[in-house]
């Protein structure tokens, strides 16, 4: 479903360099729920950016559902990101002017859907995440659980072909840290895949899938991590 | 696709910011259109036809001082020694030249009964001889002018049986358009009769009501100060004569002073000056107004913008593609430009209620409302490119940026 090869990323500043990608190759398959750590400054917000073709890289190839993604404009990758991949972000990033029926909203009025299908799927959204009777309600209104909450409810609305989030426990105490990976999870056994970056290393333990970057590349040593676990139990 | 109605709610978050932006929009708006048409006014009344050969004309006043002065006599020969200068179509002695702000004028009436209960109409008397129309250059669609035979020459308060009046002030005596040969009634009982009308001729005060409303008189009357008005074949000799003209009439006669040489083009510049400069302040105020409205919705534009950085950001990483961007920024200020004009229409209307009332203004050009609608609604779209084009191109990666 999503193919990386030798992908490399250099920020280039007035005299740094940055290459925060190096040779980075990975594959994740349909369904998956693949957990994604590594030191500060590693490269794992830029993975995902890269992922998320929030961002361009300088070389190697990225297919993502069999489409080469370095052949699209910016136009072509806004309409691919808006129909395949659902945005989780550390501080929710909802819209503070707009409630939480409009924030859902959002992605689907890009989408282009009637009125009548953005209503079925904001409401089914937002029943997912167990918030479909405060759709009137404006973010400040809601704790960061619940806000965060709503980010997923909006990322799932689209029915993307998987979630991108980015340390979405950041900044949410551990009990609703815990609801959320909760919810995630849930989500992942519905179907939909999950690529997380998060610095908690007991949420990335609960994920099937351990991948842990390190100066810009997988590091081997920490994909092993996870059959050792299993070893141990 | 125009995302109006959660842009809409968005605003309304903002009262206080929207309040602000909105009230200068309405307010530019209602001082335009209002300041627009007074301009308008004053631009057409400035380019009413005179009905006159202007750049053709120019006016002097003669001032006799000696002491055995023959008034008669030396009109007569200045009159015709102007009318045998070459280049000169005609010359006559008159009481009042059109434009110059100074002159004869009462109120006549098509009876008795309406002069004596006041219902008479006010007019500007001219006095000349049978060469004034010729003179002025105005254009008789009825009856006849003056022969010579007619020609009072008389310091006494004359009686004159025939006058010629203006289209205009035909129609206002007598409405049904059959002013010729009906009496016209000058006061103390004495009546004259209509023997031609002119199609137009300009009058002397140009911000009279009675400045299309002219009577002319077959009488010269013989005063030490008398005003010449000089018909020439071009604006060449009009040009020549306003150097030449004193030097003439003072090697006839030495015995008097010749004052006031001036062309009917100069006289008209001064009796609109006073409009132009008003005209030229207005439109100061309409480019200030409308440029530091322009400069705010740049201002806030930009403020909103930079404000909106992350959310910007999000919107792209959840699919907006550059040009939604653009569209939201473009669409918010275009909701909020309407709102503006939307009440500066209601200000529009109340501010020239208010001003017609007040100042006696005459009232409204309304074609002017959409006009300025569709001028303020370019502006603002103009105004809003620059900062929203600079939104579309922030980049979806800020979503995932810490703060
Ligand atoms: N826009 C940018 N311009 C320049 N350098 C950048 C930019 N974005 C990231 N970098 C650099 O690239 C490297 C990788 O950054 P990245 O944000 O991917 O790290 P990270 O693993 O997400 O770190 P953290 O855990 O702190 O979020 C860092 O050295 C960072 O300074
Ligand atoms: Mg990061």
């Amino acid at each position: 479903m999503l193919q990386m090869n030798n992908i490399k990323k250099i920020f280039r500043t007035d005299l740094v360099e940055t290459h925060a990608l190096r040779d980075f190759s990975l594959q994740v398959e349909e369904g998956e729920f693949v957990a994604v750590t590594g030191p500060s400054g590693s490269g794992k917000t830029t993975f995902l950016n890269i992922t998320g073709m929030l961002e361009t890289f300088n070389s190697g190839s990225y297919l993502l559902d069999g489409q080469d993604v370095s052949q699209l404009n910016d136009n072509q990758r806004s309409k691919l990101r808006n129909e395949k991949i659902g945005f989780i972000f550390q501080s929710f990033n909802l819209i503070p002017d707009l409630n939480l029926y409009d924030n859902v909203d959002v992605p689907l009025r890009y989408r282009g859907f009637s009125a009548k299908e953005r209503k079925r799927r904001i409401e089914n959204a937002l029943e997912r995440v167990g918030l479909s009777a405060r759709m009137k309600h404006l973010p400040s209104q809601l704790s960061g659980g619940q806000q965060q909450r709503v980010a997923i409810a909006r990322a799932l609305a689209g029915e993307p072909l998987f979630l991108l989030a980015d340390e979405p426990t950041g900044n949410l105490d551990s009990l609703m840290a815990r609801q959320v990976m909760q919810l995630l999870e849930e989500i992942n056994q519905q179907g939909t895949t999950i690529i997380m970056v998060t610095h908690d290393a007991e949420l990335a333990r609960r994920a099937q899938r351990n991948i842990h970057i390190v100066d810009g590349q997988v590091s081997d040593y920490q994909q092993l991590q996870p059959v050792l676990e299993v070893a141990e139990a | 696709m125009f995302e109006i109605r959660p842009i809409l709610s968005a605003l309304l978050r903002h009262k206080s910011s929207t309040f602000l932006i909105i009230l200068q929009i309405a307010i530019t708006f209602a001082v335009v259109v209002n300041a627009s048409s007074i301009i308008k006014q004053r631009i057409e009344m400035m380019n009413r036809e005179s009905g006159m050969p202007e750049e053709h004309l120019l006016t002097l006043n003669v001032n006799a001082f000696g002491a055995n002065y023959d008034l008669e006599n030396n009109i007569r020969a200045d009159i015709e020694l102007l009318r045998k200068t070459p280049g000169v179509v005609d010359a006559v002695a008159i009481n009042q030249v059109p434009l110059t702000g100074n002159g004869d004028s009462g109120g006549i009436s098509a009876t008795q009964e309406q002069y004596d209960n006041r219902e008479s109409i006010p007019v500007g008397f001219f006095m000349g001889d049978s060469h004034t129309l010729n003179t002025l250059g105005v254009k008789l669609i009825e009856g006849r002018d003056f022969n010579e035979q007619e020609v009072i020459y008389t310091a006494e308060r004359p009686e004159v049986k025939s006058s010629i009046v203006t289209k205009s002030l035909a129609d206002k005596l007598y409405p049904n358009g059959d002013a010729l040969g009906k009496p016209v009634y000058i006061g103390g009982g004495e009546y004259v009769t209509i023997v031609g009308i002119v199609k137009k001729m300009s009058g002397s005060w140009v911000h009279s009501s009675l400045f299309e409303d002219s009577m002319i008189s077959p009488i010269v009357s013989l005063d030490r100060f008398k005003r010449i008005l000089i018909r020439t074949e071009s604006p060449q000799v009009t040009a020549k004569l306003l150097g030449e003209v004193e030097g003439l009439l003072i090697a006839r006669n030495s015995e008097r002073v010749v004052t006031g040489v001036r062309s009917l083009v100069e006289h008209r510049a001064r009796a609109y000056s006073g409009d132009n400069a008003m005209t030229i302040i207005l439109w100061s105020v309409i480019i200030l107004l409308v440029a530091i409205t322009a400069l705010g919705i740049v201002g806030i534009v930009s403020f909103n913008v930079n404000q909106r950085i992350k959310q910007i950001g999000t919107r792209r990483a959840l699919g907006a593609t550059k040009l939604d961007i653009l569209r939201y920024f473009v669409t918010e200020n275009i909701l909020i430009t309407s709102l503006g004009l939307m009440v500066g229409t209601l200000l529009t209307i109340g501010f020239n209620v208010y001003l017609v009332d007040q100042y006696d203004m005459p009232s409204f050009n309304w074609y002017l409302i959409p006009v300025g609608i569709i001028i303020m609604l370019l502006v603002g779209f103009v105004s809003v490119l620059m900062p929203a084009l600079k939104a579309s191109k922030v980049s979806p990666a800020v979503a995932t940026q810490s703060i």
